[in-house]
C-alpha cells in the first residue's frame, strides 16, 4: 500500500458519497409523483423508483466504500506501485478515476431519466390523460441506451480511452521543447 | 510553480469554462426573452453578460496563475520539464472530466446532428417540388438560440474529450514565455548545453 493507493481510496470514497447524495436527492421526485395523484399506478411507480434508487445506492456504497481497497488495487495496479511523485505516472490512475466518476454520472442521469419517465407515465395513466407524449419511443430510448452503454464502459475504467489519452498527453509533452 | 499550484490552475480554468457556459445559457435565454419582452431590457442585459464572460475568460482561463498561487499557497517548486508535464496532464485531466459531464447532457444533440443529413433530403425535395420553404424548418428565435447553444455545447464536449489540444499547447507556450530564460532547460538541452 503506497501513497497512490491511499489517495485513490480517498477519491473513490468521495465519489461514492457524492453520488450517494445525488441519488438520494432523486427520491423526493418519486414521492412527488405519488402525492400529485395517489393511485395504484403512481404507487407502483414509486415502489419501482424506490427499488431502483435503493439498489443503485446499495451497489454504489458496496463498491466504492466497502470494496474500495480492491478497486484501488485494480486501478493503481499491484505490481508496479507508482508514487505520486513520479511525474507522469499518476495520469493513468487519475484518468481512470475521472472515467469512473464520469461513468457514475452517466448512470445517475440514466437512472434519473428512468424514474422520471416511469413517474410521468404513471401519473398520466392515473389521470386517464390522452397524450402524444411517448416515453418509450425510439427518440427517447436511443439516447438512454447510448448513455447506459457509455456509463458502463466508463465505470469499467475506459481502458482504451485512457490509453489513448495518456499516449496523446505524452506526445504533446514530447513536442513541447519544439514549440517556440 | 508547485504541483498544487498547477492543479489549482487547471481547476480554475475548468471552473472558468463552466461559468462561461452557464452565462452563455443566460445569453441564450435573453435572446429568447427578447421576442416577447422589451428590447431595451435585452440590450441592457446582453452587454453586462458579455462583459462578465470576457472578465471570466481573462481572469480564470488566461491569467489565472496569480490566483492559483494564492489558492494553493507556497510549495516545492518543480523544475521546468516536470512543470510542463504536470501542466499538460492536469489540464487534460480536468478537460476530460468536464467533457464527460457535458457529454452526458449532449447525447441527444449529437444524435440529432448525426441524423440531420437523413432529414435534409426530403426537405430539399419539398423545396424543389412545392417551391416553398418547409414549415418544419421555420424555427422561432427561441428554438434557434436553443439549437445554437446545444450544438456549441455538444461540440465543446467532443473537443474537451479529445484532450483540448490547442488550448493546452497555448498554455504551454504562455508558460514558456513567462518562465525565466535561465530556467528554460529545454532550450539549453536543444543547444547541447
Amino acid at each position: 500500500m503506497n501513497k497512490m493507493h491511499t489517495l485513490t481510496k480517498i477519491i473513490l470514497s468521495a465519489i461514492g458519497i457524492f453520488f450517494a447524495i445525488r441519488l438520494l436527492s432523486q427520491l423526493p421526485l418519486a414521492i412527488f409523483w405519488f402525492y400529485s395523484k395517489p393511485a395504484w399506478e403512481t404507487a407502483a411507480s414509486l415502489l419501482f423508483s424506490l427499488l431502483i434508487v435503493g439498489g443503485a445506492l446499495a451497489a454504489l456504497v458496496y463498491i466504492l466504500i466497502y470494496k474500495r481497497e480492491s478497486l484501488a488495487k485494480k486501478i493503481v495496479g499491484s505490481e508496479q506501485l507508482p508514487e505520486p511523485d513520479s511525474q507522469i505516472k499518476w495520469l493513468p490512475v487519475a484518468l481512470h478515476l475521472v472515467c469512473i466518476a464520469g461513468g457514475i454520472y452517466f448512470l445517475n442521469t440514466v437512472l434519473w431519466h428512468t424514474t422520471y419517465v416511469i413517474g410521468q407515465t404513471a401519473t398520466l395513466k392515473a389521470r386517464n390523460y390522452y397524450t402524444a407524449y411517448a416515453p418509450f419511443s425510439s427518440r427517447n430510448i436511443i439516447p438512454w441506451v447510448i448513455m447506459l452503454i457509455c456509463g458502463i464502459y466508463l465505470l469499467c475504467g475506459a481502458p482504451h480511452f485512457v490509453r489513448w489519452q495518456v499516449k496523446k498527453a505524452l506526445q504533446q509533452c514530447e513536442k513541447y521543447p519544439k514549440i517556440k | 510553480m508547485s504541483k498544487m499550484q498547477i492543479i489549482a490552475k487547471a481547476v480554475l480554468t475548468i471552473l472558468g469554462l463552466s461559468a462561461i457556459l452557464n452565462l452563455s445559457q443566460y445569453v441564450s435565454t435573453a435572446i429568447r426573452a427578447g421576442t416577447d419582452s422589451s428590447a431595451v431590457r435585452v440590450f441592457l442585459f446582453l452587454p453586462v453578460l458579455i462583459i462578465f464572460i470576457a472578465l471570466i475568460t481573462y481572469l480564470l482561463i488566461f491569467k489565472n496563475s496569480r490566483l492559483a498561487r494564492k489558492m494553493a499557497g507556497p510549495g516545492e517548486q518543480l523544475n521546468p520539464e516536470n512543470e510542463a508535464l504536470w501542466l499538460a496532464a492536469s489540464l487534460r485531466m480536468v478537460a476530460i472530466f468536464y467533457g464527460l459531464i457535458l457529454l452526458s447532457t449532449s447525447i441527444p444533440t449529437i444524435l440529432n446532428i448525426i441524423v440531420s443529413p437523413l432529414c435534409i433530403r426530403p426537405l430539399i425535395n419539398e423545396i424543389f417540388t412545392f417551391n416553398t420553404f418547409p414549415k418544419s424548418l421555420t424555427f422561432t428565435t427561441a428554438q434557434w438560440s436553443s439549437i445554437v447553444y446545444n450544438s456549441l455545447k455538444a461540440l465543446l464536449a467532443v473537443y474537451l474529450l479529445c484532450g483540448w489540444p490547442q488550448f493546452i499547447r497555448l498554455q504551454l507556450n504562455i508558460y514558456k514565455a513567462e518562465s525565466p530564460p535561465n530556467q528554460n532547460l529545454y532550450t539549453d538541452r536543444r543547444n547541447g548545453k
